[in-house]
């Protein structure tokens, strides 16, 4: 297969997806490879000594909240004395927001590609301000955790399962035409998920204390769909891993410290760089010198096309994260087409007369041209315990494709 | 034709400048600042001028 061909193929099988939300089941359910005292992360991977404050925040919050640590102190003992395990997401077929904690107790939302039969997993979105995912941990956010894991993780799972899976393409085209680009704006699709979910919510529900109560949450949080997003970006890129002779990448994530890359025709191997600061809007109170860098997961919506690849869909998010006007949306999307293999029909965009959101990130492309990879993104509080201070956009690390690109071509027999 | 010529060559000097810049961005932006007409071309070498990336990426071509 020549490198045009691998790479047609690895587009195709992003392309060809059928992703469904089919269930939420505890983690320890969806991921049986999961062990106590195992913490997967965002990113690639890192240990306690390298990782940034917002990430040992959280780690010490969900050792807490797993009960293998007496408080956050104690926590911090046993992570620097190596009594927990540290693991990618993306190794136990998951992927996490920002911090992007994921243990055995945790409810994870799953998605299901119906075409080839793969599953990915992601929790529950928390909230905005103080939540785990931005290095939250005080018993406010514990509390909200644990609320999730008792009640709206098995009130989401036993709707879902009522509902026979909720398709999420079509839920993502709506989303487009609505000013969602599934990154910091999901507004739309949180609120067309609510719809499909709340009757079927209420024909489930055991109390009615307990539907309010979840109505109410997901109602509250316009990012709720982002979560959901994140596990149908992961079901959608893992069939095009592994391709011989095939450049495309087929994720990107950061730690806080690293920012990584994986590509099709180099296997499970992550090509990492420091990540990068992003530029942005802060909360009041907040400036960049609170900020922690670049963080999460969820540039696996970029990784699809969506996200910053797609802000021409959704011009009001530039005012949000501080890119600029309205009318330069556009241009992010239109820059992001000069390194992707070509346009997702089923998803398009009606102000760039209906143009498909760029897919299939090319490191050939990207190294070319020196035009990175543009990623709509959360800011962090550098310190752990505060939580999210404002939101920005960023760019992945040219040297992770620089990297990528001179190990691809060793795979080619190019040196 | 030699009219021809002679009026553009006239507009060059008399008419308000119109700009193509190409390479670094902050040429076209000053202009652009002083209301003048300009389209800025992105360019940069391949690669960044990075010879070994570049002959990669010239290698890898047709594979």
């Amino acid at each position: 297969m020549t490198i045009e061909q691998a790479n047609h193929e690895a587009v195709r099988r992003i392309l060809a997806g059928d992703p469904v939300l089919v269930d939420v089941i505890p983690a320890s359910d969806a991921i049986p490879d999961l062990s106590d005292r195992t913490i997967l992360h965002a990113g690639p991977p890192i240990g306690w000594d390298r990782m940034c404050g917002p990430l040992r925040g959280a780690v010490t919050g969900i050792a807490v909240f797993e009960g293998w640590a007496r408080d956050l102190d104690d926590a911090a003992s046993k992570a620097a004395s190596g009594s927990f395990k540290f693991h990618p997401n993306h190794h136990f077929g998951a992927v996490g927001p920002m911090t992007g904690m994921t243990t055995r107790s945790q409810p994870l939302m799953v998605v299901e590609n119906k075409a080839f039969g793969n599953r990915a997993y992601c929790a529950i979105n928390e909230g905005l301000g103080k939540v785990m995912r931005f290095g939250g941990n005080d018993a406010e956010v514990l509390d909200r955790l644990s609320w999730i894991r008792e009640s709206l993780g098995p009130a989401l799972g036993r709707a879902i399962r009522e509902s026979g899976g909720i398709s999420l393409k079509p839920l993502i085209a709506r989303g487009l035409t609505m000013g969602d680009e599934m990154h910091q704006r999901n507004v739309a699709c949180s609120s067309l998920l609510l719809r499909q979910l709340a009757p079927l919510l209420a024909r489930t529900s055991k109390d009615a204390g307990e539907l309010v109560a979840c109505l109410d949450f997901i109602g509250r949080n316009d990012q709720f769909f982002l979560n959901v997003a994140m596990a149908m970006g992961k079901a959608l890129t893992d069939p095009a891993r592994d391709i011989d002779g095939s450049c495309v990448v087929t994720a990107m994530c950061r730690n806080g410290t690293d920012f990584g890359i994986r590509v099709s025709g180099t296997g499970d191997r992550w090509f990492t760089a420091p990540v990068e600061m992003p530029a942005g809007i802060y909360f009041p109170g907040f400036s960049e010198k609170d900020a922690n860098p670049d963080m999460g997961d969820s540039a696996i919506v970029e990784t699809i096309g969506l996200g910053a690849f797609a802000m021409a869909a959704a011009p009001a998010v530039v005012g949000y994260i501080g890119a600029g006007r309205a009318s330069e949306a556009a241009a992010f999307t239109r820059s992001m087409t000069e390194i992707t293999a070509g346009p997702n029909p089923a998803w398009v965009i009606p102000a760039m007369d209906f143009a498909g959101v760029p897919t299939g990130i090319d490191i050939r492309l990207v190294v070319e041209t020196g035009l990175a990879p543009i990623i709509n993104t959360g800011i962090a509080h550098r310190e752990p315990g505060v939580g999210q201070v404002g939101a920005g956009i960023v760019k992945a690390p040219l040297k992770c494709f620089q990297d990528a690109l001179v190990t691809f071509a060793e795979t080619m027999g190019v040196e | 034709m030699i009219e021809k010529d002679r009026d553009i060559s006239r507009d060059l000097l008399t008419a308000p400048p119109r700009v193509i810049n190409i390479g670094l961005e902050i040429f076209a932006a000053d202009l652009a600042s002083q209301d003048a007409k300009v389209a800025h071309v992105r360019w940069s070498p391949p690669a960044g001028g990075n010879s070994h990336l570049a002959s990669l990426l010239q290698k890898l071509q047709g594979r």
